[in-house]
């Protein structure tokens, strides 16, 4: 072939592709028509063309999973006689779930068909079926049946309509209370299957169901081990978020790998998204073995903070023992979230101030009629209960108190007081409102309308009333620290959002009020990361390790702004220590 | 923070032409993500390996090896950086490779269903469809390395890299005609590689 053959070919080709591109699949014996000796090469060039066409494919970001459904249209649609299938609903890359009706016992029920290819062994898989199924608690998905229709392993559970805690999510992250009532009640059903020596191994929020009457119910229980006869589970990246790091790293794993698991899903429930910060695999594993969550939102507690913290250890022994441990701890440090920020001299201020008023009417008025006693009798009941922090009953005790005096400033800021730590804020805005109406030199209730405003997320306002106790109350120390975490919880908020200048502002608001505070350079320095002010993160993380030198996450956040900074071997002993650090 | 998308590597690009120092750490966050997608490309036949090799240290470690290669060099242009990460994530999936098919490789005695674990080290020449197994992406990568320079550099922009043809032809410097006739001659030539299967 000539020089001037190829340069004809290498045109004619580039034609053809232009054509084809352009849904045009024109002959070659077409384009070669004035070089009619061409034709046969040219044709077998473009043959050769389509034949490596998936060079010029992108590569999918999540590439469909090459098994095949286990459900064709040829799959029988009822399953030994008995299971008629009604709907899909639900497809992973394990299984395909149907909602069924079971002919004998005329009930909706659940089949669980795992794909046929992810399957190494059909009997070890029901061996293992069979094992769950024996496995009965109230928070646990029974399992019916198991059985096999040709080639296609099948389970019968109970149909949970309420849908799963994954859907729940997709809504919004539930209330306080319910997270810890799920996830108490996941963690019962845990220990249970742990002391009958199963493992769960893939908890998720996909596989907690929520039954029509509220309570939670995890499906799925050890059936997902069988599909390897190594234990290596089929982690999709969905499985991934909540893998413990000794199961992520292939070491061995015991019960406290569902501990952890379940604990990752407690803080999702808590604040909407799980506690690393990516949800690319290379990076989401690297946060995973590091062990170490990104970040801690102000919307948990000390208390569960220290709770989940130690269950999400890297370590599986420094975590709780066992899933009851886990629950217990969890059950009691989970007051409403409301009283966090109230410490108890809060209260005891409550209790003094109508105490001496209350005393004092009745004291003026103890010849009157029987109202004024009523008044004391209730108010004494609602007190007791405030003190013990029973605040449904104390807040019908000051409901009632209030229909004897409807404009009692003091029983007003109390019952307002009460329906903030009952997740009622609009509420106890409107009692506080008008408390203050009534009394415009009592700081408190200004202070839990703030904390009312906050919890809205109502932040102008919320800093507007501190502001306003703060120049009531000049020495008091402690509301400079809260207009700080106000500040510093809008500040998390804007991070969230990615407004990183906005959240680096307040946080700087929150530094001014509580400059002893490590954590607000520790998050202002994050937001100067973000913003590609590396020097400035440095300076903020640097002050942050100067105030708490033990502490791993300053030394990695550190590590990495030095990494802009292209101080490499810096870095490299930031990241040192924060191992060194973990490792203690 | 990882690139997402092509109009994100643009901006990217765009970066590291103004000199800005972030451009360095985000072109090597794209070649990280490269290597995994193309990694779940030459897994995609093997549900097996590719859910291991999604989670197990062997791939973490390549990205590893991959992210010390290209954080150790200077971003002398962005035509350089692309040709030396692919260089890089080629190795790496050529090691990946051999990993699992060498003589202790850990996969060895994992196969898909159609294919026998025997198989491993044949059937290259019988087509150059895409590559259906391990052994015949290990042949296609080291094909490629193997391909003239200017035909190898289009390879990879465009295949491993992921760039467009307008975004390939800009850093090269050439008409985007000129870059789709040195693709085409790319692939005609791996295709030719590939099906005599000599050396």
């Amino acid at each position: 072939m000539t020089d001037r053959d190829k340069e004809l070919l290498a045109e004619l080709l580039l034609k053809w592709e232009e054509l084809y591109q352009r849904g045009q699949d024109t002959p070659a014996t077409e384009l070669a028509k004035d070089h009619p000796d061409l034709a046969d090469e040219l044709a077998r060039r473009i043959k050769v063309l389509k034949t490596v066409a998936w060079l010029d494919k992108p590569l999918d970001d999540d590439p469909p999973d090459a098994d095949p459904p286990a459900i064709t249209p040829h799959t029988p649609r009822t399953f030994t006689n008995r299971y008629r299938l009604d709907e899909l609903i639900a497809e992973g890359g394990f299984a395909q779930v149907f909602r069924a009706y079971d002919t004998e016992l005329q009930r909706t029920v659940a089949i669980k068909m795992p794909k046929p290819s992810r399957l190494e062994s059909k009997e070890s898989f029901q061996a293992e079926a069979r094992r769950v199924a024996r496995l009965k608690h109230d928070n646990i998905v029974p399992v019916y049946d198991v059985g096999l229709e040709g080639d296609i392993c099948f389970i019968v559970t109970e149909y949970v309509e309420g849908g799963s805690l994954a859907d729940r999510l997709g809504k919004g992250k539930p209330s306080r209370d319910e997270a810890i009532r799920w996830t108490g009640e996941i963690a019962d059903a845990l220990e249970y299957a742990h002391l009958n020596g199963v493992i769960h191994r893939d908890i998720k929020p996909g596989n907690i169901l929520i039954g029509a009457n509220g309570r939670a119910k995890l499906a799925d229980f050890g059936i997902a081990q069988s599909a390897n006869k190594t234990g290596q589970l089929a982690p999709s990246i969905g499985t991934l978020r909540y893998m413990s790091p000794e199961h992520l790293e292939g070491k061995p794993t015991d019960h406290r790998t569902d501990i952890y698991s379940l604990a990752v899903v407690l803080y999702e429930l808590l604040t909407g998204h799980i506690p690393y910060s990516s949800s690319e695999p290379n990076v989401l594993r690297k946060e995973i073995v590091q062990g170490s969550p990104s970040s801690w939102p102000d919307t948990i507690s000390g208390g569960l903070k220290t709770i989940i913290q130690r269950a999400l250890n890297r370590s599986p022994h420094q975590r709780q023992a066992s899933a009851s441990q886990f629950a217990a701890e969890i059950r009691r440090a989970s007051p409403p979230a409301r009283v966090r920020r109230v410490t108890p001299w809060l209260i005891a201020g409550l209790l003094i101030l109508p105490t001496v008023i209350v005393a004092g009417r009745f004291i003026a008025g103890r010849s009157d009629a029987p109202p004024a006693v009523s008044f004391n009798e209730l108010m004494a009941v609602a007190k007791t209960n405030l003190l013990h922090k029973h605040f449904a009953e104390a807040e019908k005790g000051f409901t009632q108190a209030l229909t004897l005096d409807p404009r009692n400033a003091d029983v007003l800021k109390s019952r307002g007081f009460c329906r903030l730590n009952l997740e009622m804020p609009e509420e106890a805005i409107a009692d506080l409102t008008q408390a203050n109406q009534l009394d415009l030199t009592d700081p408190m209730t200004l202070k839990y309308r703030a904390l009312a405003y906050a919890n809205l997320r109502d932040f102008p306002k919320a800093i507007n009333d501190y502001q306003t106790v703060a120049r009531m109350m000049p020495e008091a120390g402690e509301i400079k620290q809260e207009l700080a975490s106000v500040y510093a919880v809008r500040s998390h908020e804007r991070f969230e959002n990615g407004q990183f200048a906005e959240s680096a502002d307040d946080m700087t608001e929150a530094i001014l009020l509580a400059p002893e505070s490590p954590v607000q350079y520790h998050r202002r320095g994050a937001c100067y990361f973000h913003m590609g002010e590396y020097q400035k993160a440095y300076d903020d993380l640097t002050v942050a390790i100067g105030k708490e030198p033990n502490k791993p996450e300053h030394y990695d956040n550190r590590g990495q702004t030095l990494q802009r900074l292209e101080r490499n071997d810096e870095a490299e002993a930031d990241f040192k220590k924060a191992r060194e650090l973990k490792r203690q | 923070m990882p690139v997402g998308s092509d109009t994100q590597l643009q901006g990217l690009i765009d970066l590291a032409r103004t000199g800005d120092p972030r451009a360095k750490s985000l072109l090597l966050d794209h070649a990280c993500e490269r290597l995994l997608k193309l990694t779940r490309k030459m897994f995609q036949g093997y549900p097996g390996l590719r859910r291991w090799e999604a989670t197990d240290d062997v791939f973490q470690n390549s990205l590893v090896r991959l992210h010390r290669a290209l954080a150790e060099v200077d971003l002398e242009s962005v035509r350089h950086f692309f040709n030396l990460a692919a260089l890089q994530i080629r190795r790496e999936l050529l090691d990946l490779k051999k990993r699992h098919f060498g003589p202790e490789g850990v996969g060895v005695h994992h196969h898909t269903d159609h294919q026998p674990a025997d198989d491993a080290g044949g059937s290259l020449s019988r087509k150059a469809d895409e590559p259906e197994d391990l052994s015949m992406w290990g042949e296609f990568h080291d094909r490629v390395g193997r391909l003239p320079d200017e035909q190898r550099e289009v390879v990879n922009l465009l295949f491993y890299e992921g760039l467009t043809q307008e975004e390939a032809s800009a850093i090269l410097g050439i008409s985007t005609r000129t870059l789709k006739r040195r693709w085409q001659e790319a692939k005609l030539q791996l295709h030719e590689e590939l099906c005599d299967g000599s050396g």
